[in-house]
């Protein structure tokens, strides 16, 4: 890690809630365990460079200069369970901050977090936290986005890889950073005041494919139905030829 | 004031390692009472966490009153252990995926007869793009593994036999 700075001025940034801006770091998830017992707020960091960024269960997640990665750390009062609905708060806040520069109609989201640009992936968000069983001690909520350049040599996307610049669209990571910034807090705040409800609407009223047949793949398992909803858990309901199944963790593939 | 689930955890652990044979806390509305379970443990042997389940008696809905924070008297056999009702067991808090490896690539947390500390890591439950690691809530050493990695797991369902 080096280059610490801690930028100011930045329009829309949240009250009660911390920045910090690297040069250079490993990967901001880890950063944000090694700082998450030591934070007194909600705190940003963001790298410009990440020399091991990581996606779901270790994979490499290909971050070239110039693309956007920043994850958020905090210590919620939340049981696993509630503290996972925040992966649709954080897909929805990445949504409506892409969507100052973006046209909607090309924009859309795939369960859980994935957020597309015309239909190819354009970011990545990733949950990790840690705790005894029942309470969590924090909680991570990384991001990246493909601001500058689409990553190559993807063996095992669901969907291909997509980026802002290939289609003519320019977004700073500090702007981003701060849209972005905004849009969660104001998640967290409809999360905490009216619950899921309004979360998940906001989410369907985004997804991509409903109502059409997709294909999720659990640790064990395919399978395939048409995607009817999400239900109170944030799980993924299919109607398949046996009946409605609820998915709680896999990979959906259209 | 309700106690943090970690500060059960903790409560367990100090009374696990000294030399009381019974500990009763009251703390405005809720009270915990952490006994052994006869004298013999405590004489026998060290190795035995020899704790008593925690007791609550308050009515309050507060972390203190968490089963899990509970620890095996006497039992030595993973047998004897694993059909005892939420004795010494770790859960797991949601329903996910259940991972015994950080990544595909690395070893596992721990597996049977690993000795563990409060706060060690076990494992990893994933539910919607979530990971969430699961530590230890007391320390002992690992008498079982519940679940396949890659499986499965409801919520309350054993994970981890801890002695």
């Amino acid at each position: 890690m080096k280059g610490q700075r801690t930028s100011t001025d930045v329009p829309f940034w949240p009250d009660g809630t911390d920045r910090i801006v690297l040069d250079e770091v490993d990967s901001t998830m880890a950063e944000a365990a090694r700082r998450a017992g030591d934070l007194e707020r909600p705190t940003w960091i963001m790298a410009r460079q990440q020399t091991a960024a990581r996606g779901r269960r270790g994979r490499e997640w290909k971050n070239p200069a110039g693309n956007f990665a920043a994850t958020l750390v905090w210590q919620p009062d939340a049981t696993p369970a509630e503290a996972s609905l925040r992966t649709f708060t954080a897909s929805n806040a990445l949504y409506e901050a892409l969507a100052c520069a973006v046209p909607e109609a090309r924009l859309s989201l795939k369960w859980p977090n994935d957020v597309l640009l015309s239909g190819g992936k354009v970011a990545g968000i990733l949950l990790e936290s840690s705790g005894f069983a029942e309470r969590l001690d924090w909680l991570a909520v990384g991001f990246g986005v493909n601001l500058v350049e689409a990553p190559k040599g993807l063996h095992d996307a669901q969907v291909p890889p997509a980026c802002l610049r290939d289609a003519g669209i320019e977004f700073e990571a500090d702007d981003l950073l701060a849209r972005l910034a905004d849009a969660m807090a104001e998640g967290e705040a409809l999360l905490d005041r009216k619950g899921f409800g309004p979360v998940r609407d906001a989410w369907l009223s985004r997804a991509a494919r409903l109502g059409e047949i997709v294909t999720a793949r659990t640790a064990t398992a395919e399978i395939t139905g048409i995607f009817e909803t999400l239900n109170e858990a944030g799980q993924l309901v299919l109607r398949t030829s046996t009946g409605q199944v609820a998915i709680p963790a896999g990979d959906v593939f259209f | 004031m309700p106690l943090s689930y970690s500060e059960v955890a903790e409560i367990v652990k100090i009374v696990d390692s000294s030399n009381c044979d019974e500990v009763s806390l009251e703390l405005e509305g809720t009270r915990i009472l952490i006994r052994r379970r006869g004298t013999g443990a405590l004489e026998t042997t060290t190795r035995s966490p020899a704790v008593a389940p925690v007791e609550t008696s308050a009515s309050s809905s507060t972390d203190a009153q968490k089963p899990a924070a509970s620890a095996s008297a006497s039992s030595t056999s993973s047998e004897g252990l694993a059909a005892a009702p939420d004795v010494g067991k770790v859960c797991s808090p949601m329903v996910g995926t259940f991972y015994t490896r950080p990544s595909p690539e690395e070893p596992e947390f721990v597996t049977i007869g690993t000795k563990v500390d409060v706060g060690t890591p076990l494992c990893i439950i994933e539910v919607m793009k979530l990971f969430t690691t699961i530590e230890a809530t007391q320390a002992g050493t690992i008498r079982a593994v519940l679940a396949e990695n890659g499986q499965m797991v409801e919520y309350g369902q054993p994970l981890f036999v801890i002695e």
